[in-house]
């Protein structure tokens, strides 16, 4: 690269929310302009360029329109980080994937609905290469942090592949489940450092799955919970919609595994959770 | 006071006793969390140790085996140096049960005596620790009486029975006498005392609901006969794979090491955190190869690493019937239901 690395910030359909966790580290940023430098941030600075070596890229495409953009950035960069839940995930506005396509643009822009344009809502992974991941809605700032150092050291980064519950026993936090709660917490990526449950909350599942979630316990648990069948797949619409967990809880396919097997629980401790 | 064997301790004094110990240095005890969640935590205020409760989300190993340390401060380049980071220094852990107790004495031989290189950081903070027991009544979750743990003083220094109004107090080494002696008032126990503290271990095995199905003399080879049982796949089925159970487990003692450098990029500490043999990735070699990518797989692997191999090696299970796993569990997997289901299987196909 010679002298320090460019670093561009940009963002497609998001709430900037992500960037402005970034803004909003502190210290640790005035620590990070000591290694790189960033040339273009509409946020934050009114300079631009087209010049860099690492793009940061937050929102999801929502757009045809936006395709060239993000391609174009791709073919810049030479690390592009996908930065927070709209960018790694579709983010929340990906259920809307789940409704007629006119009948949403009505329902926002009435009768100059014909003015706009929109599409499927998805990721950056859908359309170009993502080299890492950051999830999280907003995102985890010392994460930001952490994979930075990494580009700067051209280090692998190992994004988190543990369930939220790992970071919630290890702050021992009281279940939510033993609140009589239910929670996303077992399926979703940590990394959070399980930031809901410390505040009382349950997981809404920001990070994404974990990247083999067993989402026929998610469903079973979540039946022996009361929920029904069709409000099952609401609990995972807020931000996994892209990854249509349909399918692994047996909403659009039976579940041959679990018919065969029922009347034997040789694991189950009481009758009841 | 001259300290005595087994001294009445009214609870003024167990206060007392942990106002001494909060001010001679940290203190580690059981605080209420949630609604109905404890945990083991360092205290500043002694008023708020709990001295009643079933069980904490993590066990009190964190004391000696935090669950996320830095062992290691360095710098970059590679041979610029570093210092190993160990910590001595003195520390008191109360109100620890007798089956956290004897999952330490396990750690102590897993850390410390099962191979020739020790965990020195562990080694050191096990030293640095006086530990008071606290006797304590079982919930609908422990086994402590399966296991051959619910009577264990090994490992404790001072060890506490709620009788009467009161405590009596078994002083069971020097440090316990240390920490007792002249500073906190107490009379010798009368015999009627001793009686009713003795009689809390019938109790507990009164009272627990939930049991193993075998000697842990046969368990093994019960275990290592069904290896490819139907049991490993049904709870599979239902296992998030979250580690729930290992995380929370007091004698699970494997952990990930993870270098994290300053944002000067020229130093760093070298960290370590409690990882599981549940994680996808926990049997990830280089390859890339995975030997125990299946959930069932892992599944089995826990029940086989702790009632097979180590029971094996160390000549008790490696589990203390705390109920941790079983009621931490989002799931409700038991950890006795399954181990029972497969003794069951076992004695049905040798029959």
């Amino acid at each position: 690269m010679g002298g320090k690395p460019r670093v561009a910030f940009f963002d497609f359909a998001c709430c900037e929310g992500c960037q402005l966790t970034v803004l909003g580290l502190g210290e640790p940023l005035i620590e990070l302009l000591e290694h790189v430098e960033v040339v273009t941030w509409r946020e934050a600075m009114s300079e631009k360029s087209e010049e860099f070596e690492v793009a940061v890229v937050e929102g999801s495409i929502t757009r045809d329109s936006d395709v060239p953009r993000l391609k174009r950035i791709r073919e810049q960069a030479s690390t592009l980080i996908a930065l927070g839940s709209c960018a790694t995930l579709g983010g929340p506005h990906v259920s809307a994937n789940r409704l007629d396509q006119s009948d949403l643009l009505t329902m926002v822009y009435g009768d100059r609905a014909r003015e706009f344009e929109a599409g499927e809502v998805r990721p950056l992974s859908a359309e170009v290469q993502v080299d890492i991941p950051i999830y999280g809605c907003p995102i985890n700032a010392d994460e930001f942090v952490s994979v930075m150092k990494h580009v700067l050291l051209g280090r692998p980064y190992r994004v988190p592949n543990q369930a939220v519950c790992h970071e919630c026993k290890l702050n021992q936090y009281e279940c939510v489940y033993d609140r009589r709660q239910i929670c996303l917490g077992p399926v979703t990526r940590c990394g959070c450092d399980a930031i809901c449950t410390s505040r009382g909350h349950r997981c809404f599942g920001c990070r994404g799955l974990v990247d083999d979630p067993n989402l026929n316990a998610a469903r079973e648990v979540l039946e022996e919970h009361g929920y029904r069948v069709e409000d099952i797949l609401s609990v995972f619409e807020l931000y996994a919609t892209w990854a249509r967990p349909e399918e692994g809880l047996g909403i659009v396919e039976p579940r041959a595994a679990v018919k065969s097997r029922k009347g034997s629980e040789p694991w189950r401790f009481r009758s009841s959770i | 006071m001259t300290a005595r064997r087994r001294a009445m301790l009214g609870e003024a004094d167990v206060w007392a006793l942990l106002e001494r110990a909060g001010k001679r240095g940290p203190l580690m005890a059981p605080v209420k969390r949630g609604r109905n969640s404890f945990a083991f935590e360092w205290v500043e205020d002694p008023g708020a140790v709990a001295l009643r409760y079933v069980r904490t989300v993590l066990p009190p190993k964190r004391a000696m085996f935090p669950e996320r340390e830095a062992f290691l401060r360095f710098r970059r380049p590679p041979g610029a140096g570093a210092e190993a980071v160990v910590s001595e220094e003195p520390y008191v852990l109360f109100g620890v049960h007798p089956c956290d107790l004897a999952a330490i004495n396990q750690l102590d031989w897993a850390m410390g005596r099962r191979h020739e290189v020790v965990d020195p950081n562990y080694v050191a903070r096990r030293g640095a620790a006086t530990i008071v027991g606290m006797e304590c009544l079982p919930d609908e979750y422990c086994f402590c009486p399966s296991v051959g743990t619910c009577d264990t003083r090994e490992g404790a220094d001072l060890f506490l029975t709620p009788v009467g109004s009161g405590y009596l107090a078994e002083v069971l080494t020097g440090k316990g006498r240390e920490l007792l002696d002249g500073r906190v008032s107490g009379r010798e126990a009368s015999s009627e005392e001793v009686g009713e503290a003795e009689a809390w271990s019938e109790t507990k095995r009164r009272m627990t609901s939930c049991q193993v199905d075998a000697e842990m003399g046969e368990l093994a080879d019960l275990l290592d006969s069904r290896y490819e049982s139907q049991v490993w796949e049904e709870t599979a089925l239902r296992c998030y794979s979250c580690g729930t159970c290992t995380i929370v487990c007091p004698t699970c003692f494997c952990y990930d090491v993870e270098d994290r450098l300053d944002l000067t990029l020229m130093s760093g500490t070298r960290e370590r955190e409690y990882d599981s043999c549940q994680y996808p990735d926990f049997a990830l070699v280089a390859g890339p190869h995975n030997f125990r990518e299946e959930r069932s797989d892992r599944v089995r692997h826990r029940w086989f690493r702790k009632f097979v191999r180590l029971l094996r090696e160390y000549g008790k299970p490696f589990c203390v019937g705390c109920g941790r796993c079983t009621q931490s569990c989002t799931a409700g997997i038991g950890l006795t239901s399954v181990l029972n289901a497969v003794i069951a299987e076992a004695r049905e196909s040798a029959a």
